[in-house]
């Protein structure tokens, strides 16, 4: 049945050739899309946890209700203790305190808000990855006025590594303070709402700043499983104080809708390709059943039952199908790990929306994984051989005396 | 003994709103080793009992019994393993499977009838395809094999899995006179040395000539059938 069937498709080269086409280009471009719609999603998630939310936030209730005004006076009390108990917990990968507090820059007659955040540089290192990414200079170490500043900011303020920046801010009281920080490195995460508007000092020195010893904005955890967030916030919860509360990243309606609504709206799109494509094979074996009716007819005047001829149909379009999809798979693993290495850089775009906060990346790079390479071969077989169950169908139910009749 | 029986066997064709009777009430026995030819003109009802006799049709109504199984009774799987196991044709145009060799032609049947290894076939194809003269062309494809040595494929494709009887359907309809002949004597030999019984349908006076049992047909009916 197999030989037959191999040589059925191979009776029509040409014509087999151009619906394998159809395939193979459907395959390779559902491939690279899921990449780099896979990758902009991760990115966006990662921006989003980097530069803002986290796994999970251990936040004063009532600083998360006016989280946008960043209001000092809801702080979270001795967060040393409950970093180290939080910590004990299996599902938690770290937790850092942080200070965030706004600042108003006058740039040539023009305000500019900027964001300050007190970190642990050490702890942040697994959660920012500073070292990596630095534009010039050195991270800021812990215990002195060193910052870091984002490369927006400092190509905006005009300034490079060595250059003092006077902060002058309100405390956690209401009253005005300042501090002389020196700019020991320029950074980029490549993100453009942090490096357009964000410089980091260290923790202790924000807390001297803003006067809020022992005490910090938030607390800042990574987990194991960030799919899980939503449980193990809430088994966080039960070990916090009264008035503090642990907020999951999916708290955030905007990153989740946008992350659920790419996958749907992506899910819809590869399917519609591959509908699409398969309807070349449902032609083409439509025309090969036409074609081969007189041989069909013999072949059950010979004895083969209806079920052997659908089947041999369907093992036609399944053989088209598997040497389509693999040059398919084999087409778009290339293109996966060039968009995944390569990425599209979008730098020059994002120069006119530099205060906008949604986390985007500057260059966005494909997320290579095999599965997703497998699961683009496996739906371009599973297409084709869906796509001939009509013609298989029609192919079995042809009268054997009828079908001889045709010429 | 009966190999094929029709009793009382009608058929009734439905073109448009109108039944056409194609078959009128025939009753008719073919015995083991007859080597029968079914004459008639066009549109006598020759083609219709030899589809009723492959069971590729059912009778309207009477019966067809098939080595004892009445045709009418039988699905189209059931059907399907009785033209497997007990019967085997001869197309006019041949009707050979283009892509697959001679050798893997005449192997087709036993392929679906699932009771020989590998081993076992090719002995059997390659004695068939030996006695039918054409051992030499197992490996060329129909499409690289005259008219004639196409029909031997298909005799040998017919005879290799020992069947109870051979329809052949204008088998020399396709092929000059000479080839003709020499298919006639085949079947003639295949009639004799294995007792394989042969039903013909022919408006050929040559191939009526060959025939040592000529029933002839007219509307559906049979008009006269003789021994010769």
């Amino acid at each position: 049945m197999f030989k037959l069937a191999l040589r059925n498709v191979l009776r029509n080269k040409r014509r087999s050739f151009l619906t394998g086409l159809s395939i193979a280009f459907a395959v390779m471009v559902v491939i690279f899309i899921w990449t780099f719609v896979s990758g902009v999603v991760a990115g966006l998630f990662s921006n989003y946890v980097t530069g803002s939310v986290g796994h999970i936030r251990v936040l004063n209730t009532d600083y998360l209700k006016r989280e946008t005004m960043l209001p000092l006076s809801r702080t979270v009390p001795d967060y040393q203790r409950l970093i180290t108990t939080l910590e004990q917990d299996q599902s938690v990968k770290l937790a850092t305190g942080r200070i965030k507090f706004g600042v108003l820059m006058d740039i040539k007659g023009k305000n500019k808000p900027m964001l300050g955040i007190g970190i642990d540089p050490q702890r942040e290192e697994a959660v920012l990855g500073l070292s990596q990414k630095m534009v010039s200079g050195t991270v800021l170490a812990a215990g002195t006025s060193e910052t870091n500043v984002g490369a927006g900011l400092a190509k905006d303020l005009g300034l490079k590594t060595g250059d003092t920046l006077t902060v002058i801010t309100q405390t956690a009281h209401g009253s005005l303070s300042g501090l002389n920080l020196k700019i020991t490195g320029i950074f980029s995460l490549g993100v453009a709402s942090v490096d357009n508007r964000t410089f980091y000092l260290s923790l202790d020195q924000a807390q001297k700043l803003l006067d809020m010893d022992g005490r910090v904005t938030e607390i800042f955890i990574l987990i194991k499983n960030p799919d899980k967030a939503v449980q193990v916030a809430a088994e966080l919860g039960k070990k916090l104080p009264a008035g503090l509360t642990a907020v999951p990243w999916q708290a955030n309606g905007f990153l989740y809708f946008m992350m659920s609504i790419m996958k749907t709206i992506y899910g819809a799109i590869y399917a519609f390709i591959l509908i699409l494509a398969s309807f070349t094979i449902l032609n083409t074996m439509f025309m090969a059943v036409m074609e081969r009716t007189s041989e069909i007819g013999m072949m059950k005047a010979l004895g083969m039952k209806e079920g052997e001829i659908s089947r041999l149909i369907t093992l036609e379009a399944l053989i088209l199908g598997v040497m389509a999809s693999l040059v398919g798979a084999a087409g778009g693993t290339l293109l996966a790990y060039y968009i995944s290495t390569a990425g599209i850089d979008y730098t020059a775009a994002f120069e006119k929306i530099r205060d906008v906060e949604i986390p985007l990346s500057y260059v966005y790079k494909g997320e290579f994984s095999w599965l997703t390479i497998l699961v683009g071969f496996s739906l371009g077989v599973l297409f084709s051989v869906l796509a001939s169950i009509f013609p298989a169908r029609r192919a079995a139910k042809l009268d054997a005396a009828e079908a001889m009749k045709a010429a | 003994m009966s190999v094929v029986k029709m009793e009382n066997t009608i058929k009734n064709y439905k073109v448009g709103k109108v039944e056409v009777p194609a078959i009128r009430g025939i009753n008719l026995s073919i015995e083991k080793g007859d080597f029968a030819a079914i004459a008639g003109p066009s549109g006598s009802g020759k083609t219709t009992m030899l589809n009723l006799f492959g069971c590729l049709d059912k009778p309207t109504g009477g019966k067809v019994f098939i080595e004892e199984h009445d045709v009418i009774k039988l699905s189209p799987d059931e059907l399907a393993d009785v033209r497997n196991q007990h019967i085997g044709f001869i197309f006019q145009s041949f009707n050979l499977i283009p892509v697959l060799t001679a050798f893997e032609n005449v192997e087709f049947p036993l392929i679906l009838l699932k009771k020989d290894g590998p081993r076992a076939r090719r002995k059997k194809v390659m004695d068939m395809l030996a006695s039918v003269g054409i051992a030499d062309l197992a490996g060329r494809r129909p499409s690289e094999m005259s008219g004639g040595q196409q029909q031997r494929v298909a005799i040998a494709r017919a005879l290799v899995k020992n069947p109870d009887y051979v329809l052949a359907d204008e088998p020399t309809a396709n092929i000059d006179t000479k080839t003709g002949h020499e298919i006639l004597d085949l079947m003639q030999a295949m009639n004799k040395n294995l007792g394989t019984t042969f039903i013909f349908s022919t408006h050929d006076p040559q191939v009526m000539g060959h025939a040592r049992r000529l029933i002839s047909i007219r509307d559906g009916q049979i008009e006269s059938d003789q021994r010769m």
